[in-house]
């Protein structure tokens, strides 16, 4: 049977660590056919359901991506689901959303150099696609090529690095949640630096990165920007040096303009009005309305990153603290709460780089502003990082407000997503945490209270970002799917604790301090495959 | 289970939970208890940290599993999932700073409502190398705690000075407490409830239950 042969080459062990166990349990129900053909209802009811979702994590191949258990049903099966239209259109939105997370050219290159074992899988996979084409929009030769190449993108993700050091015993971690990594390097915050060379050599990835900001380039000097090739372009990460304009862009912070003249006014307009927010709301910080939320800030902002140099420095943390009341004062119904102040360190970062016109590789953890510049400087750049962190910032939080409310109905209800989506793609994880009586609320609050920010490098989180900011609704949405993939990172690891405590020690000290570029996207393209399958599965999802 | 424990010398895992207001030192009292490192600057805690510790008292052998909870308010509705289970509460406040008493006696009011008598009680006036500010005295906060049946311990995380105590007081009333519900459960098991000598915990236990499950 074609499937039998097919489920070893859907196979991608070697994606995640944890990722194999999906499969493992496809494998041993050996329920594919059923699969396929189940109807919506047991698809998301019933163990065979699971095992076709299982089935379409695991796929990346073009014919897999189309003929989901779910979407195939629509034709054949006679249970009405939310009608083929919806389904085109997440369809659609997932083609525009990742045709060019990887750039067709360097595909194009790499498909004449791939691996047999890629072309293999292609080959094996393209001969079920006219069976699996019914879809009548999705057709055509190059439609297929350029899906091919997506897959193979998303292959060539998961594939860059496929060993991965086993997790040394517990005890070696640091011993509490957060601090080794935040304590990790924040330099050097462009991926395509820092990827280790892996198939290709040196030589072939610079001029491709270069390549990449040419395109970057392109899309910023159009006359009309194209927001959406934009965010095509920056979901596979954005070049350091443009990375501060570009989500001054994706943010809505900066208007999307190519003019600079343009630009450069909105900005200034908005940089004076922050200006005017301090000075009339800055002074109501002792008033008793607000001396609670003043605070919090004034006993938090210090606490930050606290064995970062930079941090520790009164002008940066001052200039947090106004950041931070400004926002609370202006958001009542949430108000100032911890964590808010870890969201504002990525755009800090990524704007004071610019600002300060560091260079990629620069060290900013030990940074001593006063020494790199003189005050009357830093009186002149800081003011404008300070005003774009906080607009930024306020575009973040409107979108995720409801984490942040009174009891956190967001996080409560993201929380429970993850938990559905890991007991569906990850079936013996979720029953061991479940038989160690690990919640999901217990490691994952902070998760989404933070949005991983405790738990990776700042470095790792600036490239998540990237991608975050180019979805739709990256930080409320996407995000779910990537702390499942972050989860399912672990499984194995997670799997071999032998109760409650070995669990939770390890989730809440996960070993990512040496974690680069490189783990982010295998973190993301695979948070995007599982985006992909659930797409047309809403009631899998539904909290 | 239980009777296998009772002839062998015991382990016990025992679960306490560390409220109080942001800042108080609650992340610093258990780092300096179980690790013993004092950090003038860390960060802050998030939702909740959980760290485990091993201790022996007398022939009995004890596991501690320690939730370090975040002090802000906002967090307030998170608290049930930490003590929910727990035999032990340590509620810490900053001798400096009286909001911070006040914010002890209401995790007070809402364990006893929540959890009755079964959860062992210790609050703690932490940061006693700032004596200099003190804004809490000793008789208050001893007066305090004695009217709640709560032991009060004065302590420096910084200096090290009554950390250690707080714990093994607190894990002696947990053993104590759990020999308690030993002897109850088995002058109950052959039905004859004459000798218990807790019906009156057990008592109070039935209406606390039902007020507020499956909060979150």
């Amino acid at each position: 049977m074609i499937f039998g042969e097919q489920r070893r080459k859907w196979r991608h062990r070697r994606l995640y660590p944890g990722g194999a166990s999906s499969v493992d349990c496809l494998s041993r129900d050996g329920e594919i056919k059923e699969a396929t053909s189940a109807s919506p209802v047991d698809a998301s009811e019933t163990g065979s359901g699971l095992t076709g979702l299982a089935l379409v994590v695991n796929d990346l191949t073009p014919a897999g991506l189309r003929s989901t258990p779910l979407r195939s049903s629509v034709q054949e099966g006679p249970v009405k689901v939310n009608g083929g239209l919806k389904s085109m259109d997440s369809f659609g939105k997932y083609q525009r959303d990742v045709s060019d997370a990887w750039s067709t050219e360097e595909l194009a290159e790499e498909d004449n150099a791939g691996s047999s074992r890629q072309d293999d899988n292609y080959g094996s996979s393209s001969s079920r696609l006219p069976g699996a084409t019914s879809n009548g929009r999705v057709s055509g030769q190059n439609r297929h090529y350029s899906e091919h190449l997506r897959a193979k993108g998303l292959q060539r993700l998961a594939m860059q690095s496929s060993g991965r050091a086993s997790l040394p015993a517990h005890s070696a971690i640091a011993s509490r949640p957060g601090l080794a990594v935040r304590s990790s390097s924040v330099n050097a915050n462009d991926g395509l630096d820092e990827r280790p060379p892996s198939s290709s050599s040196l030589q072939s990835l610079l001029p491709r990165h270069s390549q990449k900001s040419d395109k970057f380039d392109k899309v910023l000097s159009m006359p009309s920007l194209d927001m959406e090739e934009l965010r095509r372009l920056s979901w596979s990460g954005i070049p350091s040096q443009l990375r501060a304009n570009v989500w001054r862009l994706l943010c809505g912070h900066a208007p999307p303009v190519s003019s600079k003249q343009k630009l450069e006014d909105t900005l200034h307009r908005k940089r004076e009005e922050y200006q005017s927010l301090v000075h009339d709301y800055y002074p109501k910080r002792h008033d008793d309305q607000y001396k609670d939320t003043f605070r919090q800030i004034h006993i938090d902002v210090p606490r930050m990153c606290p064995l970062i140099p930079l941090f520790q420095q009164i002008v940066v943390q001052e200039l947090f603290e106004r950041v931070l009341f400004i926002w609370a004062l202006r958001n009542p119904a949430s108000g100032y709460v911890q964590g808010i102040n870890d969201l504002v360190t990525p755009y800090f970062m990524v704007f004071l780089r610019q600002s300060l016109a560091l260079s990629p590789e620069e060290d900013m953890d030990n940074l001593q502003l006063d020494q790199v510049c003189s005050s009357a400087q830093l009186q002149a750049k800081l003011p404008a990082v300070e005003a774009d962190s906080f607009w930024c910032l306020s575009k973040l939080l409107s979108s995720i407000q409801s984490n942040y409310t009174f009891a956190q109905p967001g996080i409560q209800q993201r929380v429970v997503q993850l938990k559905d989506l890991v007991q569906r793609v990850d079936a013996p994880l979720h029953r061991h945490l479940e038989k160690c009586t690990v919640e999901y609320l217990q490691f994952s609050f902070r998760w989404m209270n933070n949005l991983l920010i405790r738990e990776l490098p700042l470095k790792c989180i600036i490239r998540l970002w990237d991608s975050y900011h180019s979805e739709m609704e990256g930080f409320a949405h996407f995000h779910v799917y990537v702390c499942a993939s972050f989860l399912l990172w672990w499984s194995e690891d997670l799997r071999n604790q032998p109760d409650f405590q070995h669990c939770l020690l390890l989730l809440q000290n996960l070993p990512t301090q040496n974690w680069g570029e490189d783990e982010v996207e295998r973190l993301l393209a695979k948070a995007y495959m599982l985006k992909y399958s659930f797409a047309d599965a809403p009631r899998h999802l539904r909290a | 289970m239980a009777a296998s424990a009772v002839a062998s010398p015991r382990v016990h895992d025992f679960k306490v939970v560390l409220l109080g207001e942001g800042c108080v030192g609650k992340t610093s009292l258990v780092l300096r208890y179980v690790e013993n490192k004092f950090n003038e600057k860390h960060e802050s805690t998030l939702q909740a940290s959980f760290l485990t510790k091993k201790l022996t008292i007398g022939n009995r052998r004890v596991n501690l599993s320690i939730w370090d909870t975040a002090g802000q308010e906002r967090f307030h509705a998170l608290g049930p999932i930490y003590y929910r289970d727990s035999n032990g509460a340590i509620l810490t406040y900053d001798i400096t700073d009286d909001d911070s008493f006040q914010k002890v006696k209401n995790w007070v009011k809402e364990l006893k409502k929540m959890l009755g008598t079964d959860i062992m009680l210790t609050i703690i006036g932490n940061k006693t190398d700032l004596e200099k500010q003190r804004n809490v005295s000793v008789e208050t906060a001893e007066q305090y705690a004695e009217s709640v049946g709560a032991t009060h311990f004065q302590t420096s995380a910084k200096l090290n000075r009554g950390v250690e105590e707080v714990f093994l007081d607190l894990s002696r009333r947990m053993i104590e407490q759990a020999d308690k519900q030993d002897a109850e459960k088995r002058a109950l098991s052959p039905s004859s409830r004459s000798t218990a000598a807790g019906n009156v915990v057990l008592l109070e236990e039935t209406p606390a239950a039902p007020i507020k499950s499956g909060c979150c």
